[in-house]
Protein backbone atom coordinates (compact mmCIF):
# COMPACT_ATOMS: atom_id res chain seq x y z
CA UNK A 1 0.00 0.00 0.00
CA UNK A 2 1.26 3.45 -0.84
CA UNK A 3 0.49 6.99 0.12
CA UNK A 4 0.89 9.78 -2.42
CA UNK A 5 0.83 13.49 -1.70
CA UNK A 6 0.54 15.93 -4.57
CA UNK A 7 1.25 19.65 -4.49
CA UNK A 8 0.20 19.95 -0.86
CA UNK A 9 -0.28 23.51 0.35
CA UNK A 10 -1.47 24.56 3.72
CA UNK A 11 -2.05 27.86 5.43
CA UNK A 12 -3.00 28.69 9.00
CA UNK A 13 -5.10 31.77 8.46
CA UNK A 14 -3.27 33.92 5.91
CA UNK A 15 0.14 32.36 6.51
CA UNK A 16 1.06 29.58 4.12
CA UNK A 17 3.39 27.09 5.84
CA UNK A 18 3.49 24.37 3.14
CA UNK A 19 4.21 25.59 -0.37
CA UNK A 20 3.41 22.69 -2.67
CA UNK A 21 4.87 19.46 -1.36
CA UNK A 22 5.03 16.27 -3.45
CA UNK A 23 5.72 13.10 -1.52
CA UNK A 24 5.52 9.44 -2.40
CA UNK A 25 5.49 6.80 0.32
CA UNK A 26 5.92 3.39 -1.26
CA UNK A 27 5.06 0.19 0.51
CA UNK A 28 7.87 -1.52 2.38
CA UNK A 29 9.89 1.63 2.89
CA UNK A 30 10.77 3.66 5.95
CA UNK A 31 11.11 7.29 4.92
CA UNK A 32 12.62 9.79 7.32
CA UNK A 33 11.60 13.41 7.03
CA UNK A 34 14.20 15.67 8.55
CA UNK A 35 13.68 19.31 9.23
CA UNK A 36 14.10 22.02 11.82
CA UNK A 37 11.35 22.96 14.19
CA UNK A 38 8.67 24.99 12.47
CA UNK A 39 9.48 23.70 8.99
CA UNK A 40 6.05 22.12 8.56
CA UNK A 41 6.65 18.46 9.47
CA UNK A 42 3.68 18.10 11.81
CA UNK A 43 1.42 19.91 9.38
CA UNK A 44 2.46 17.63 6.52
CA UNK A 45 2.05 14.43 8.53
CA UNK A 46 -1.33 15.47 9.83
CA UNK A 47 -2.46 16.13 6.28
CA UNK A 48 -1.14 12.73 5.18
CA UNK A 49 -2.92 11.10 8.11
CA UNK A 50 -6.34 12.63 7.60
CA UNK A 51 -6.15 14.87 10.64
CA UNK A 52 -6.00 18.18 8.84
CA UNK A 53 -7.70 19.21 5.63
CA UNK A 54 -5.09 20.89 3.41
CA UNK A 55 -5.76 24.22 1.78
CA UNK A 56 -4.62 22.76 -1.54
CA UNK A 57 -3.35 19.59 -3.17
CA UNK A 58 -4.38 15.94 -2.96
CA UNK A 59 -3.59 12.91 -0.83
CA UNK A 60 -4.18 9.39 -2.09
CA UNK A 61 -4.00 6.27 0.01
CA UNK A 62 -3.61 3.50 -2.56
CA UNK A 63 -5.27 5.49 -5.35
CA UNK A 64 -8.23 6.44 -3.09
CA UNK A 65 -8.49 10.16 -2.36
CA UNK A 66 -8.19 10.87 1.36
CA UNK A 67 -10.02 14.18 1.22
CA UNK A 68 -13.26 14.47 -0.69
CA UNK A 69 -15.03 17.84 -0.78
CA UNK A 70 -12.83 19.14 2.01
CA UNK A 71 -13.79 16.23 4.27
CA UNK A 72 -11.70 13.23 5.18
CA UNK A 73 -12.78 9.90 3.74
CA UNK A 74 -12.96 7.56 6.71
CA UNK A 75 -12.30 4.39 4.80
CA UNK A 76 -9.08 5.72 3.36
CA UNK A 77 -8.11 7.21 6.70
CA UNK A 78 -8.75 3.87 8.36
CA UNK A 79 -5.68 2.48 6.58
CA UNK A 80 -3.36 4.94 8.27
CA UNK A 81 -2.14 5.03 11.82
CA UNK A 82 -0.77 8.17 13.27
CA UNK A 83 1.64 8.76 16.13
CA UNK A 84 0.92 12.24 17.27
CA UNK A 85 3.64 14.55 18.44
CA UNK A 86 1.67 15.69 21.44
CA UNK A 87 0.03 12.59 22.80
CA UNK A 88 -1.85 9.90 20.95
CA UNK A 89 -2.97 8.29 24.16
CA UNK A 90 -6.38 8.36 25.78
CA UNK A 91 -6.00 9.49 29.36
CA UNK A 92 -8.73 7.36 30.89
CA UNK A 93 -7.42 4.08 29.46
CA UNK A 94 -4.45 2.06 30.66
CA UNK A 95 -1.45 1.65 28.39
CA UNK A 96 -2.62 -1.83 27.35
CA UNK A 97 -6.15 -0.63 26.65
CA UNK A 98 -4.76 2.24 24.61
CA UNK A 99 -3.55 -0.46 22.24
CA UNK A 100 -6.67 -2.61 22.40
CA UNK A 101 -9.00 0.33 21.93
CA UNK A 102 -7.92 0.44 18.30
CA UNK A 103 -9.92 -2.75 17.80
CA UNK A 104 -13.02 -1.08 19.15
CA UNK A 105 -12.65 2.02 16.99
CA UNK A 106 -12.06 -0.24 13.99
CA UNK A 107 -15.16 -2.27 14.85
CA UNK A 108 -13.18 -5.49 15.45
CA UNK A 109 -13.28 -7.96 18.28
CA UNK A 110 -10.11 -8.37 20.25
CA UNK A 111 -8.88 -11.98 20.13
CA UNK A 112 -6.43 -13.75 22.40
CA UNK A 113 -3.87 -13.51 19.62
CA UNK A 114 -4.42 -9.73 19.62
CA UNK A 115 -3.79 -9.59 23.34
CA UNK A 116 -0.58 -11.50 22.85
CA UNK A 117 0.47 -9.17 20.06
CA UNK A 118 -0.21 -6.19 22.32
CA UNK A 119 1.93 -7.73 25.06
CA UNK A 120 4.76 -8.38 22.59
CA UNK A 121 4.63 -4.81 21.34
CA UNK A 122 4.73 -3.44 24.87
CA UNK A 123 7.69 -5.71 25.44
CA UNK A 124 9.41 -4.35 22.38
CA UNK A 125 9.09 -0.78 23.64
CA UNK A 126 10.09 -1.86 27.15
CA UNK A 127 6.71 -1.10 28.74
CA UNK A 128 5.43 -4.55 29.68
CA UNK A 129 5.68 -3.78 33.39
CA UNK A 130 3.68 -0.56 32.93
CA UNK A 131 0.86 -1.99 30.86
CA UNK A 132 -1.68 -1.34 33.60
CA UNK A 133 -0.70 2.24 34.24
CA UNK A 134 -2.54 5.27 32.98
CA UNK A 135 -0.74 7.70 30.64
CA UNK A 136 -0.56 10.31 33.38
CA UNK A 137 1.56 7.87 35.40
CA UNK A 138 4.19 7.60 32.65
CA UNK A 139 7.15 9.77 31.74
CA UNK A 140 7.17 11.68 28.46
CA UNK A 141 9.43 9.12 26.85
CA UNK A 142 7.28 6.23 28.06
CA UNK A 143 4.20 7.89 26.66
CA UNK A 144 5.92 8.28 23.33
CA UNK A 145 6.86 4.61 23.24
CA UNK A 146 3.35 3.61 24.22
CA UNK A 147 2.01 5.74 21.38
CA UNK A 148 4.33 4.00 18.90
CA UNK A 149 3.21 0.61 20.19
CA UNK A 150 -0.44 1.67 19.79
CA UNK A 151 0.15 2.75 16.18
CA UNK A 152 1.97 -0.47 15.32
CA UNK A 153 -0.75 -2.51 17.02
CA UNK A 154 -3.22 -1.40 14.36
CA UNK A 155 -1.11 -3.15 11.69
CA UNK A 156 -2.03 -0.23 9.48
CA UNK A 157 -0.41 -0.34 6.05
CA UNK A 158 0.48 3.34 6.36
CA UNK A 159 2.17 4.59 9.52
CA UNK A 160 2.93 8.22 10.16
CA UNK A 161 5.04 9.04 13.18
CA UNK A 162 5.64 12.59 14.33
CA UNK A 163 8.95 12.80 16.19
CA UNK A 164 8.51 9.44 17.90
CA UNK A 165 12.03 9.54 19.32
CA UNK A 166 12.14 13.14 20.49
CA UNK A 167 12.08 12.45 24.22
CA UNK A 168 14.05 9.21 24.07
CA UNK A 169 17.67 8.47 24.85
CA UNK A 170 19.92 7.25 22.09
CA UNK A 171 19.40 3.58 22.83
CA UNK A 172 15.64 3.69 23.13
CA UNK A 173 15.27 6.07 20.22
CA UNK A 174 17.15 3.61 18.07
CA UNK A 175 14.98 0.74 19.31
CA UNK A 176 11.84 2.62 18.27
CA UNK A 177 13.30 3.39 14.84
CA UNK A 178 14.19 -0.28 14.43
CA UNK A 179 10.64 -1.25 15.34
CA UNK A 180 9.23 1.12 12.72
CA UNK A 181 11.70 -0.09 10.09
CA UNK A 182 10.79 -3.69 10.86
CA UNK A 183 7.09 -2.84 10.49
CA UNK A 184 7.83 -1.31 7.06
CA UNK A 185 9.90 -4.22 5.85
CA UNK A 186 8.08 -7.17 7.37
CA UNK A 187 4.54 -5.96 6.80
CA UNK A 188 5.26 -4.16 3.57
CA UNK A 189 3.92 -0.95 5.08
CA UNK A 190 4.58 2.63 4.07
CA UNK A 191 6.20 4.34 7.06
CA UNK A 192 7.02 8.01 7.35
CA UNK A 193 8.92 9.25 10.38
CA UNK A 194 9.60 12.89 10.86
CA UNK A 195 12.33 13.95 13.20
CA UNK A 196 14.98 16.50 13.82
CA UNK A 197 17.21 13.86 15.32
CA UNK A 198 19.94 12.62 12.97
CA UNK A 199 21.21 9.75 15.11
CA UNK A 200 19.16 6.87 13.74
CA UNK A 201 18.91 8.01 10.14
CA UNK A 202 20.92 5.01 8.96
CA UNK A 203 17.83 2.88 9.60
CA UNK A 204 15.78 4.80 7.05
CA UNK A 205 15.51 3.63 3.47
CA UNK A 206 15.26 7.20 2.29
CA UNK A 207 15.88 10.55 3.97
CA UNK A 208 14.04 13.67 2.89
CA UNK A 209 14.65 17.16 4.13
CA UNK A 210 12.06 19.86 4.61
CA UNK A 211 12.74 23.50 5.22
CA UNK A 212 10.27 26.40 5.34
CA UNK A 213 7.48 24.28 3.91
CA UNK A 214 9.45 22.96 0.93
CA UNK A 215 11.07 19.57 0.41
CA UNK A 216 14.71 19.95 -0.45
CA UNK B 1 -17.90 1.93 22.19
CA UNK B 2 -20.45 2.16 24.98
CA UNK B 3 -17.76 0.37 26.91
CA UNK B 4 -15.37 3.24 26.24
CA UNK B 5 -17.80 5.84 27.57
CA UNK B 6 -18.30 3.73 30.67
CA UNK B 7 -14.54 3.40 31.13
CA UNK B 8 -14.26 7.16 31.18
CA UNK B 9 -16.92 7.40 33.88
CA UNK B 10 -15.10 4.82 35.95
CA UNK B 11 -11.84 6.63 35.55
CA UNK B 12 -13.30 9.91 36.83
CA UNK B 13 -16.00 8.84 39.30
CA UNK B 14 -15.75 12.09 41.23
CA UNK B 15 -16.30 14.28 38.20
CA UNK B 16 -19.25 12.29 36.91
CA UNK B 17 -20.60 11.85 40.43
CA UNK B 18 -20.54 15.59 40.99
CA UNK B 19 -22.33 16.22 37.74
CA UNK B 20 -24.97 13.60 38.48
CA UNK B 21 -25.25 15.14 41.98
CA UNK B 22 -25.78 18.57 40.50
CA UNK B 23 -28.48 17.21 38.22
CA UNK B 24 -30.05 15.42 41.20
CA UNK B 25 -30.12 18.58 43.31
CA UNK B 26 -31.53 20.65 40.48
CA UNK B 27 -34.15 18.02 39.71
CA UNK B 28 -35.04 17.79 43.40
CA UNK B 29 -35.48 21.57 43.59
CA UNK B 30 -37.72 21.50 40.52
CA UNK B 31 -39.75 18.62 41.94
CA UNK B 32 -40.14 20.26 45.35
CA UNK B 33 -41.35 23.52 43.87
CA UNK B 34 -43.65 21.60 41.55
CA UNK B 35 -45.03 19.64 44.49
CA UNK B 36 -45.60 22.80 46.50
CA UNK B 37 -47.25 24.56 43.56
CA UNK B 38 -49.58 21.70 42.82
CA UNK B 39 -50.21 21.22 46.56
CA UNK B 40 -51.03 24.87 47.07
CA UNK B 41 -53.34 24.90 44.06
CA UNK B 42 -55.00 21.71 45.23
CA UNK B 43 -55.57 23.18 48.69
CA UNK B 44 -57.49 25.94 47.02
CA UNK B 45 -59.59 24.01 44.52
CA UNK B 46 -59.27 20.22 44.80
CA UNK B 47 -62.70 20.03 46.44
CA UNK B 48 -64.21 21.45 43.26
CA UNK B 49 -61.97 19.37 41.04
CA UNK B 50 -63.24 16.21 42.64
CA UNK B 51 -66.87 17.01 41.80
CA UNK B 52 -67.71 14.89 38.74
CA UNK B 53 -69.77 17.60 37.05
CA UNK B 54 -69.43 19.67 33.88
CA UNK B 55 -70.46 23.09 35.05
CA UNK B 56 -71.71 25.19 37.92
CA UNK B 57 -74.62 27.58 37.77
CA UNK B 58 -74.04 30.62 40.00
CA UNK B 59 -76.26 33.59 40.70
CA UNK B 60 -75.65 36.44 38.31
CA UNK B 61 -73.21 38.96 39.79
CA UNK B 62 -71.73 36.46 42.26
CA UNK B 63 -68.47 36.39 40.30
CA UNK B 64 -68.51 32.59 40.32
CA UNK B 65 -67.89 32.66 44.07
CA UNK B 66 -69.84 30.01 45.96
CA UNK B 67 -69.76 32.13 49.13
CA UNK B 68 -71.45 35.00 47.39
CA UNK B 69 -73.87 33.05 45.22
CA UNK B 70 -77.46 32.32 46.18
CA UNK B 71 -80.26 30.91 44.07
CA UNK B 72 -83.84 29.82 44.79
CA UNK B 73 -84.24 26.05 45.12
CA UNK B 74 -86.98 26.21 42.49
CA UNK B 75 -84.42 26.97 39.77
CA UNK B 76 -83.51 23.31 39.82
CA UNK B 77 -86.59 22.34 37.86
CA UNK B 78 -86.06 25.18 35.35
CA UNK B 79 -82.46 24.18 34.73
CA UNK B 80 -83.38 20.52 34.38
CA UNK B 81 -85.71 21.38 31.54
CA UNK B 82 -83.00 23.09 29.49
CA UNK B 83 -81.95 21.20 26.38
CA UNK B 84 -78.64 19.35 26.88
CA UNK B 85 -78.79 19.24 30.66
CA UNK B 86 -78.56 15.70 32.01
CA UNK B 87 -78.49 16.25 35.74
CA UNK B 88 -78.84 19.16 38.16
CA UNK B 89 -77.76 19.01 41.78
CA UNK B 90 -78.22 21.84 44.28
CA UNK B 91 -75.12 22.86 46.22
CA UNK B 92 -74.88 24.73 49.48
CA UNK B 93 -71.59 26.25 50.48
CA UNK B 94 -70.32 27.87 53.67
CA UNK B 95 -66.95 28.22 55.33
CA UNK B 96 -67.40 27.10 58.92
CA UNK B 97 -65.59 25.89 61.99
CA UNK B 98 -66.62 22.50 63.28
CA UNK B 99 -66.04 22.41 67.02
CA UNK B 100 -66.32 19.77 69.66
CA UNK B 101 -65.02 20.77 73.08
CA UNK B 102 -61.36 21.75 72.58
CA UNK B 103 -61.20 20.27 69.10
CA UNK B 104 -61.89 22.36 66.05
CA UNK B 105 -61.50 22.00 62.31
CA UNK B 106 -62.10 24.72 59.78
CA UNK B 107 -64.09 23.26 56.97
CA UNK B 108 -65.54 24.18 53.61
CA UNK B 109 -69.06 22.88 54.00
CA UNK B 110 -70.36 21.50 50.72
CA UNK B 111 -74.00 20.57 51.03
CA UNK B 112 -75.90 18.42 48.59
CA UNK B 113 -78.93 16.22 48.28
CA UNK B 114 -78.29 12.91 49.99
CA UNK B 115 -79.44 11.33 46.71
CA UNK B 116 -76.85 13.16 44.57
CA UNK B 117 -74.88 10.68 42.44
CA UNK B 118 -71.55 12.02 43.73
CA UNK B 119 -72.65 12.81 47.25
CA UNK B 120 -71.70 10.95 50.43
CA UNK B 121 -75.09 9.22 50.60
CA UNK B 122 -74.88 9.30 54.38
CA UNK B 123 -76.52 11.21 57.15
CA UNK B 124 -74.32 13.63 58.97
CA UNK B 125 -71.02 15.20 58.01
CA UNK B 126 -68.34 13.45 55.99
CA UNK B 127 -64.95 15.15 56.40
CA UNK B 128 -61.95 15.11 54.13
CA UNK B 129 -59.17 12.78 55.30
CA UNK B 130 -56.94 15.71 56.27
CA UNK B 131 -59.24 16.29 59.26
CA UNK B 132 -58.36 12.90 60.70
CA UNK B 133 -56.33 12.95 63.86
CA UNK B 134 -57.62 16.31 64.96
CA UNK B 135 -59.67 14.90 67.78
CA UNK B 136 -62.89 14.50 65.80
CA UNK B 137 -64.15 10.96 65.39
CA UNK B 138 -67.11 9.33 63.65
CA UNK B 139 -70.11 9.49 65.94
CA UNK B 140 -69.00 12.75 67.55
CA UNK B 141 -71.38 15.63 67.53
CA UNK B 142 -69.83 18.92 66.48
CA UNK B 143 -71.16 22.43 66.42
CA UNK B 144 -70.90 24.39 63.21
CA UNK B 145 -69.97 28.06 63.66
CA UNK B 146 -71.39 30.42 62.55
CA UNK B 147 -74.92 29.04 62.83
CA UNK B 148 -74.42 27.02 66.00
CA UNK B 149 -76.05 23.94 64.55
CA UNK B 150 -75.25 20.49 65.90
CA UNK B 151 -74.01 18.00 63.29
CA UNK B 152 -72.97 14.39 63.63
CA UNK B 153 -69.74 13.20 62.07
CA UNK B 154 -70.45 10.23 59.80
CA UNK B 155 -66.91 9.53 58.65
CA UNK B 156 -63.98 10.52 56.50
CA UNK B 157 -63.37 10.37 52.77
CA UNK B 158 -61.10 11.82 50.09
CA UNK B 159 -62.98 15.05 49.40
CA UNK B 160 -60.18 17.58 48.92
CA UNK B 161 -59.99 21.21 50.00
CA UNK B 162 -61.52 24.48 49.02
CA UNK B 163 -59.77 27.74 49.91
CA UNK B 164 -57.31 25.88 52.13
CA UNK B 165 -60.07 24.33 54.27
CA UNK B 166 -60.98 20.66 54.41
CA UNK B 167 -64.13 19.92 52.45
CA UNK B 168 -67.02 18.53 54.48
CA UNK B 169 -70.05 17.03 52.76
CA UNK B 170 -73.37 17.37 54.54
CA UNK B 171 -77.04 17.01 53.62
CA UNK B 172 -78.59 20.11 52.07
CA UNK B 173 -81.30 20.18 54.74
CA UNK B 174 -78.71 20.54 57.50
CA UNK B 175 -77.00 23.30 55.61
CA UNK B 176 -80.30 25.14 55.12
CA UNK B 177 -80.91 24.83 58.85
CA UNK B 178 -77.44 26.22 59.49
CA UNK B 179 -78.03 29.16 57.16
CA UNK B 180 -81.62 29.49 58.24
CA UNK B 181 -82.51 29.80 54.55
CA UNK B 182 -84.59 28.02 51.93
CA UNK B 183 -82.42 28.56 48.91
CA UNK B 184 -79.16 27.04 47.69
CA UNK B 185 -75.74 28.49 46.77
CA UNK B 186 -75.52 27.16 43.24
CA UNK B 187 -76.28 24.16 41.05
CA UNK B 188 -73.84 21.58 39.79
CA UNK B 189 -74.85 20.43 36.33
CA UNK B 190 -73.97 17.55 34.07
CA UNK B 191 -74.43 18.47 30.44
CA UNK B 192 -74.10 16.96 27.01
CA UNK B 193 -72.03 19.95 25.85
CA UNK B 194 -70.94 23.40 26.96
CA UNK B 195 -73.66 24.81 24.75
CA UNK B 196 -76.17 23.72 27.37
CA UNK B 197 -74.54 26.17 29.82
CA UNK B 198 -75.32 29.11 27.53
CA UNK B 199 -78.84 27.78 27.14
CA UNK B 200 -79.29 27.74 30.93
CA UNK B 201 -78.31 31.38 31.12
CA UNK B 202 -80.95 32.17 28.48
CA UNK B 203 -83.67 30.07 30.04
CA UNK B 204 -83.25 30.74 33.74
CA UNK B 205 -83.15 34.40 34.79
CA UNK B 206 -80.39 35.74 37.01
CA UNK B 207 -78.10 32.75 36.56
CA UNK B 208 -74.49 32.65 35.44
CA UNK B 209 -73.45 29.13 34.39
CA UNK B 210 -69.73 28.45 33.92
CA UNK B 211 -67.68 25.39 33.07
CA UNK B 212 -66.01 23.51 35.89
CA UNK B 213 -62.61 24.79 34.75
CA UNK B 214 -63.84 28.38 34.89
CA UNK B 215 -65.35 27.75 38.30
CA UNK B 216 -62.00 26.49 39.57
CA UNK B 217 -60.17 29.52 38.17
CA UNK B 218 -62.66 31.79 39.85
CA UNK B 219 -62.03 30.45 43.35
CA UNK B 220 -60.89 33.49 45.33
CA UNK B 221 -57.09 33.73 45.52
CA UNK B 222 -56.47 30.76 43.22
CA UNK B 223 -55.31 32.69 40.20
CA UNK B 224 -53.20 35.12 42.20
CA UNK B 225 -51.47 32.26 44.01
CA UNK B 226 -50.90 30.02 41.03
CA UNK B 227 -49.89 32.99 38.89
CA UNK B 228 -47.16 34.12 41.27
CA UNK B 229 -45.82 30.72 42.05
CA UNK B 230 -46.16 29.73 38.41
CA UNK B 231 -43.84 32.55 37.49
CA UNK B 232 -41.30 31.45 40.12
CA UNK B 233 -41.59 27.98 38.70
CA UNK B 234 -41.02 29.19 35.16
CA UNK B 235 -37.84 30.97 36.28
CA UNK B 236 -36.65 27.89 38.15
CA UNK B 237 -37.27 25.74 35.09
CA UNK B 238 -35.40 28.17 32.88
CA UNK B 239 -32.53 28.40 35.36
CA UNK B 240 -32.35 24.64 35.81
CA UNK B 241 -32.42 24.10 32.06
CA UNK B 242 -29.65 26.64 31.51
CA UNK B 243 -27.52 25.23 34.32
CA UNK B 244 -27.81 21.63 33.20
CA UNK B 245 -27.35 22.54 29.55
CA UNK B 246 -24.19 24.51 30.31
CA UNK B 247 -22.76 21.80 32.57
CA UNK B 248 -23.07 19.18 29.85
CA UNK B 249 -21.86 21.62 27.24
CA UNK B 250 -18.67 22.13 29.23
CA UNK B 251 -18.34 18.45 30.12
CA UNK B 252 -18.42 17.57 26.45
CA UNK B 253 -16.10 20.39 25.42
CA UNK B 254 -13.52 18.91 27.78
CA UNK B 255 -13.50 15.83 25.61
CA UNK B 256 -11.75 17.69 22.85
CA UNK B 257 -8.37 16.00 23.47
CA UNK B 258 -9.48 12.38 23.86
CA UNK B 259 -11.99 12.82 21.09
CA UNK B 260 -9.30 14.04 18.71
CA UNK B 261 -7.15 11.05 19.56
CA UNK B 262 -10.05 8.71 18.92
CA UNK B 263 -10.81 10.44 15.66
CA UNK B 264 -7.15 10.10 14.71
CA UNK B 265 -7.43 6.37 15.28
CA UNK B 266 -10.19 6.31 12.71
CA UNK B 267 -13.19 5.90 15.01
CA UNK B 268 -16.38 6.74 13.16
CA UNK B 269 -18.40 9.76 14.03
CA UNK B 270 -21.44 7.61 14.68
CA UNK B 271 -19.59 5.40 17.13
CA UNK B 272 -18.20 8.34 19.06
CA UNK B 273 -21.43 10.32 19.14
CA UNK B 274 -23.35 7.22 20.20
CA UNK B 275 -20.96 6.62 23.06
CA UNK B 276 -21.08 10.20 24.31
CA UNK B 277 -24.83 10.48 23.99
CA UNK B 278 -25.14 7.29 26.03
CA UNK B 279 -22.75 8.70 28.62
CA UNK B 280 -24.58 12.02 28.89
CA UNK B 281 -27.95 10.30 29.09
CA UNK B 282 -26.75 7.87 31.74
CA UNK B 283 -25.22 10.64 33.88
CA UNK B 284 -28.25 12.91 33.59
CA UNK B 285 -30.69 10.06 34.08
CA UNK B 286 -28.90 8.92 37.24
CA UNK B 287 -29.22 12.47 38.57
CA UNK B 288 -32.86 12.86 37.62
CA UNK B 289 -33.73 9.49 39.17
CA UNK B 290 -32.07 10.39 42.46
CA UNK B 291 -33.83 13.76 42.41
CA UNK B 292 -37.16 12.11 41.64
CA UNK B 293 -36.78 9.56 44.43
CA UNK B 294 -36.01 12.39 46.86
CA UNK B 295 -38.97 14.40 45.53
CA UNK B 296 -41.37 11.49 45.86
CA UNK B 297 -40.05 10.78 49.35
CA UNK B 298 -40.80 14.40 50.19
CA UNK B 299 -44.37 13.80 49.01
CA UNK B 300 -44.65 10.84 51.36
CA UNK B 301 -43.46 12.89 54.33
CA UNK B 302 -45.41 16.08 53.61
CA UNK B 303 -49.19 16.24 54.02
CA UNK B 304 -51.12 16.21 50.74
CA UNK B 305 -52.67 19.56 51.60
CA UNK B 306 -49.25 21.14 51.15
CA UNK B 307 -47.37 18.97 48.70
CA UNK B 308 -48.70 17.03 45.74
CA UNK B 309 -46.30 15.64 43.13
CA UNK B 310 -48.21 14.11 40.21
CA UNK B 311 -46.23 11.45 38.25
CA UNK B 312 -46.94 13.32 35.03
CA UNK B 313 -45.18 16.42 36.35
CA UNK B 314 -42.20 14.33 37.47
CA UNK B 315 -41.95 12.73 34.04
CA UNK B 316 -42.26 16.07 32.25
CA UNK B 317 -39.68 17.86 34.41
CA UNK B 318 -37.34 14.86 34.22
CA UNK B 319 -37.67 14.70 30.45
CA UNK B 320 -36.97 18.43 30.21
CA UNK B 321 -33.74 18.09 32.20
CA UNK B 322 -32.63 15.10 30.13
CA UNK B 323 -33.41 17.00 26.95
CA UNK B 324 -31.39 20.09 27.91
CA UNK B 325 -28.48 17.87 28.97
CA UNK B 326 -28.54 16.35 25.48
CA UNK B 327 -28.89 19.73 23.81
CA UNK B 328 -25.92 21.10 25.77
CA UNK B 329 -23.83 18.06 24.87
CA UNK B 330 -24.97 18.17 21.25
CA UNK B 331 -23.94 21.81 20.93
CA UNK B 332 -20.35 21.00 21.88
CA UNK B 333 -20.24 17.71 19.99
CA UNK B 334 -21.17 19.64 16.87
CA UNK B 335 -18.33 22.03 17.48
CA UNK B 336 -15.81 19.30 18.26
CA UNK B 337 -16.54 17.47 15.05
CA UNK B 338 -16.15 20.49 12.83
CA UNK B 339 -12.58 21.10 14.00
CA UNK B 340 -9.73 19.19 12.39
CA UNK B 341 -8.37 16.75 15.00
CA UNK B 342 -4.85 18.18 14.72
CA UNK B 343 -6.09 21.62 15.71
CA UNK B 344 -7.97 20.14 18.67
CA UNK B 345 -4.80 18.46 19.81
CA UNK B 346 -2.74 21.58 19.24
CA UNK B 347 -4.94 23.29 21.74
CA UNK B 348 -4.79 20.62 24.40
CA UNK B 349 -1.16 19.50 23.90
N1 LIG C 1 -2.51 25.83 14.68
C1 LIG C 1 -1.62 26.67 14.11
N2 LIG C 1 -1.96 27.95 13.88
C2 LIG C 1 -1.10 28.81 13.29
N3 LIG C 1 0.13 28.48 12.90
C3 LIG C 1 0.55 27.21 13.11
C4 LIG C 1 -0.31 26.24 13.72
N4 LIG C 1 0.35 25.07 13.80
C5 LIG C 1 1.56 25.30 13.25
N5 LIG C 1 1.68 26.57 12.84
C6 LIG C 1 2.85 27.16 12.18
O1 LIG C 1 3.10 26.43 11.00
C7 LIG C 1 4.48 26.24 10.82
C8 LIG C 1 4.81 24.76 10.72
O2 LIG C 1 4.50 24.14 11.95
P1 LIG C 1 4.64 22.58 12.20
O3 LIG C 1 3.99 21.88 11.07
O4 LIG C 1 4.20 22.28 13.54
O5 LIG C 1 6.22 22.42 12.09
P2 LIG C 1 7.17 21.33 12.74
O6 LIG C 1 6.34 20.15 13.10
O7 LIG C 1 8.17 21.05 11.67
O8 LIG C 1 7.81 21.96 13.91
C9 LIG C 1 5.18 26.91 12.00
O9 LIG C 1 5.60 28.19 11.57
C10 LIG C 1 4.10 27.02 13.03
O10 LIG C 1 4.30 28.16 13.81
MG1 LIG D 1 6.11 19.21 14.85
Amino acid sequence: MTATLNDIRHGYGDVEVLHGVDLDLPAGELVALLGPSGSGKTTLLAIAGGLLTPTGGTVHINEAPLYVDGKVDRKAAGDTAYVLQASSLIGFLTVRDNLLVRDITAGRRTTDADRERAADLLDAVDLRSKADRYPSQLSGGERQRAAVAAALYTQAPVILADEPTAALDRHRGRAVMELLARHAHERNAAVLVCTHDERALDLADRVLRIEDGRLG
Amino acid sequence: MRFLAWREVRHSPVRFGLIAGLVALTAFLVFVLTGLTVGLGAADVSGLEKLPVDGIVYAKGAASDLSRSGLPAGDRALIAKVDGVEDVQPIGFTMADLTEGQNSVSAALLAMDPTAPFGPKRDGVVLDNQARGKGLNPGDTVRAQPGNVALKIAGFADLGSIQHAAVAYLPLADWQRLRNAEGVSAFAVTTRSDAALAAIEQAVPDTEPVTKAAAINAVPGYQAETGTIGMIRAFLYAGAALLIGVVFWILTLQKEGPLAVLRATGASRRLLIGAYVAQVLATALAGVLVGAVAGVAMGVVMPPTVFVLPPGEVAAAGALLLAVALVGAAASIRRLFTVDPLLSLGRTA
